[in-house]
């Protein structure tokens, strides 16, 4: 019990100096605030002892005291540049410590219907829909990251696409952590509302541009897709190998909607990515990939909680592992069929690569039906590299690292080449060959 | 070009080559007839470099030099070459990319220009209609999805594209019915020249009547018990392997 108080006053000094600089803000969000923080308070942070966290230990969290970030931290050119993707510059978006940045980004004419704001700004400007919106699909007094991001929740993305608008182009945004976001915490809030057969896609980057030091971002992401809309969401996750990461995706569907979402990890230290879909008409489609590849002590834990609650829904999860050194990852995911959910096609698999005997692995796909006219299919494999596959490049002439590469790039291949977005594909195949010691492609 | 003095290597411990000695002189092909497990496979591997089996004893020459301590790509970019008796699938990496990206190791080892993806198409199609592989093939990943025979074409197709100066082809004639050992052969003897050698392994004579060998050699339980012109594959076809083993006994015998 002590120790759960020790918790909550530790967020305590943040959650005061927030409500001070709060004031102004609409009364339901500090009432949504002050019901977050009492909740944190009660839930404390997650222990090993939970299921859905037993291979997670979150001791570098509970270890660091954090303070809330100033605005206005500089940031240089050549940092976004770096981690900005080519031909993705029209509507930009940069967050640094947490904290919009506006002569960073640049929002270019947006076609019509399409509304893309900061979230501070759309709380002023679309009050109502944000207040019809935000939270809908998260619980507070369950679950302790999102009590926590409701206290301390600073800025976002605010996306709506009115019903037939299509946003053309890829919308991008950028998550750094400044020299001065050392020893912060960051609770980013993006809410993305597309009306029916609404279009969007859109590119996060979580970076490091400047520190490796602790850090901590908590960020949740609402995501709602009205009938028939359809969106790409990308998350390549690049902070620094000391940097705490927590992030929750929440994806609500109506009918014959598709959501297609990647999440792609290089960085981080203590990485943990919540996705939660909840399929709720109709033929809506939900296409989850995941790749994470890591090395040192980096650790990666993607859970995922996917609900049938209509008929013809076809989901497919498929998350692939690439560990060397002595990092280590884990995969929990369930896909929960509603006894309303006939003729579901859900497939979930977990495929992992591991380059050393010091990475290590716990993966658990699970399936919980109550229909009875489904196709359900779940895997989980663990393997290395195949020797003789090794041998037989290197007997052609292919060194001993380039043949280790052509082969883990050709594991990662499945999720690679679903990323339709070229420039997005080319700077992950890039990362790829960086980390196998290769030259990027010409 | 290679010279085998007394080689012994084992696996997990067991020996199975307990001394061998064989010289292929340029531009020479030899055969390497022999009953299962007398050690061909193992001759083949242990050439190529393989971290499967451990060398105890005697020295691999290629060109003068030991190649006991180069690794499989050193010597691959040295000139050597062995077609797999079961050539490997590896999904996800497609035939192309991954023979540009060794022949240009090989090109770079010698100090040659790399090679464009234009002009390594070019080359490639120029080699894959020697052993009539078409060309879905080379896109297609390696060995992922083809059929034993175009397997075994596929593994020539690399020789030809790779141009080793010595190449051992490890029964590469097994399991192919006659259009496509017709084939394969005709691919083999179209690289044949005097800068080159090659050893065929293999364990029917058939093959030999399209690939005729200057010399054969018969390997029993790890030695070359018998070596000859291409009339010993004949011999062997009629009598069997047990003759060579009687023999190899009794001289075993004889010199005890």
């Amino acid at each position: 019990m002590t120790d759960v108080l020790t918790k909550a006053e530790k967020f305590s000094g943040l959650f005061e100096q927030l409500r001070a600089a709060t004031a102004g803000e609409p009364q339901w969000l500090t009432e949504r605030r002050t019901r977050g923080f009492d909740s944190f308070a009660e839930l404390g942070l997650p222990t090993q002892a939970m299921e859905e966290w037993r291979f997670t230990s979150l001791k570098p969290l509970q270890e660091t005291e954090f303070t809330l970030a100033a605005p206005g931290a500089p940031v240089a050119q050549e940092v976004i540049d770096c981690y900005s993707y080519a031909g993705l510059e029209k509507h930009q978006l940069v967050f640094v410590d947490g904290i919009y940045h506006s002569e960073l980004s640049s929002i270019a004419k947006l076609p019509k219907g399409v509304t893309l704001m900061p979230l501070r700004q759309a709380i002023v400007e679309k009050e109502d829909l944000v207040r019809q919106y935000l939270g809908r699909e998260t619980n507070p007094d369950k679950h302790a990251f999102t009590a926590l991001n409701d206290a301390l929740m600073q800025d976002g993305v605010f996306l709506h696409v009115a019903a037939g608008a299509v946003a053309e182009e890829p919308i991008q945004l950028l998550f750094l952590t400044s020299e001065r976001g050392a020893g912060t915490a960051a609770n980013l809030r993006n809410l993305v509302i597309l009306e029916e057969s609404a279009e969007a896609s859109f590119v996060e980057t979580h970076a490091a541009a400047g520190t490796d030091a602790v850090y901590f971002t908590n960020a949740i992401t609402e995501f709602f897709s009205a009938k028939n809309a359809k969106v790409d969401h990308y998350v390549i996750q690049r902070e620094s190998t000391s940097a705490i990461h927590i992030s929750s995706f929440h994806a609500y569907q109506e009918r014959d909607s598709v959501v297609r979402s990647h999440t792609i990890d290089f960085g981080g230290g203590l990485v943990r990515h919540n996705l939660w879909g909840r399929l709720d008409g109709d033929a809506c489609e939900a296409i989850l990939n995941g790749l994470y590849m890591l090395r040192g002590n980096q650790h990666v834990d993607n859970f995922m909680w996917v609900e049938h609650m209509k008929e013809h829904i076809p989901s497919h999860e498929l998350y692939k592992g690439i560990l060397d050194d002595s990092s280590s990852a884990v995969f929990s995911g369930r896909i929960y069929v509603h006894r309303e959910a006939q003729k579901t096609d859900a497939k979930q698999t977990n495929q992992n690569l591991l380059l050393t005997d010091t990475a290590k692995v716990n993966t658990k796909p699970q399936l919980e039906i109550y229909a009875d006219d489904v196709k359900c299919t779940h895997g989980a494999t663990i393997g290395q590299l195949d020797p003789q596959a090794q041998f037989y490049l290197e007997s052609r002439g292919v060194p001993r690292n380039a043949a280790r590469a052509l082969l883990v790039k050709a594991f990662a291949s499945d999720i690679t080449e679903r990323i339709r977005l070229e420039s997005v594909r080319n700077t992950v195949e890039n990362l790829l060959n960086e980390r196998l010691g290769q030259d990027p492609e010409s | 070009m290679l010279e085998i003095k007394g080689l012994k290597a084992q696996i997990e411990g067991n020996e199975i080559l307990h001394g061998l000695n064989l010289t292929v002189n340029p531009g020479e092909v030899h055969a390497i007839m022999g009953p299962n497990g007398s050690g061909k496979s193992t001759l083949a591997r242990v050439i190529a470099g393989s971290e499967d089996y451990e060398v105890t004893g005697g020295d691999i020459l290629f060109e003068g030099e030991s190649i006991l301590e180069l690794a499989p790509d050193e010597r691959a970019q040295k000139g050597l070459f062995m077609a797999f008796q079961y050539p490997v699938e590896i999904p996800g990496v497609s035939n192309t990319y991954f023979l540009r990206q060794a022949l240009n190791s090989i090109r770079k080892a010698r100090g040659l220009e790399e090679l464009t993806g234009k002009e390594f198409l070019a080359h490639a199609r120029e080699k894959a209609r020697l052993v009539e592989l078409p060309d879905d093939l080379l896109k297609r990943s390696v060995n992922v999805g083809f059929s034993g025979g175009e397997k075994k074409r596929n593994e020539i197709f690399q020789m030809a594209v790779l141009e080793p100066k010595f190449s051992i082809l490890d029964e590469t004639d097994s399991g192919l019915d006659i259009d496509a050992l017709r084939i394969v052969a005709n691919g083999v003897n179209k690289l044949r020249g005097s800068d080159r050698s090659i050893v065929v392994v293999t364990h029917y004579q058939r093959l030999l009547q399209y690939i005729v060998p200057d010399v054969v050699h018969v390997l029993v339980d790890g030695r070359i018990a018998k070596t000859g012109g291409k009339e010993l594959a004949e011999q062997l076809e009629e009598v069997g392997y047990s003759w060579v083993n009687g023999e190899m006994k009794t001289a075993q015998t004889a010199n005890a």
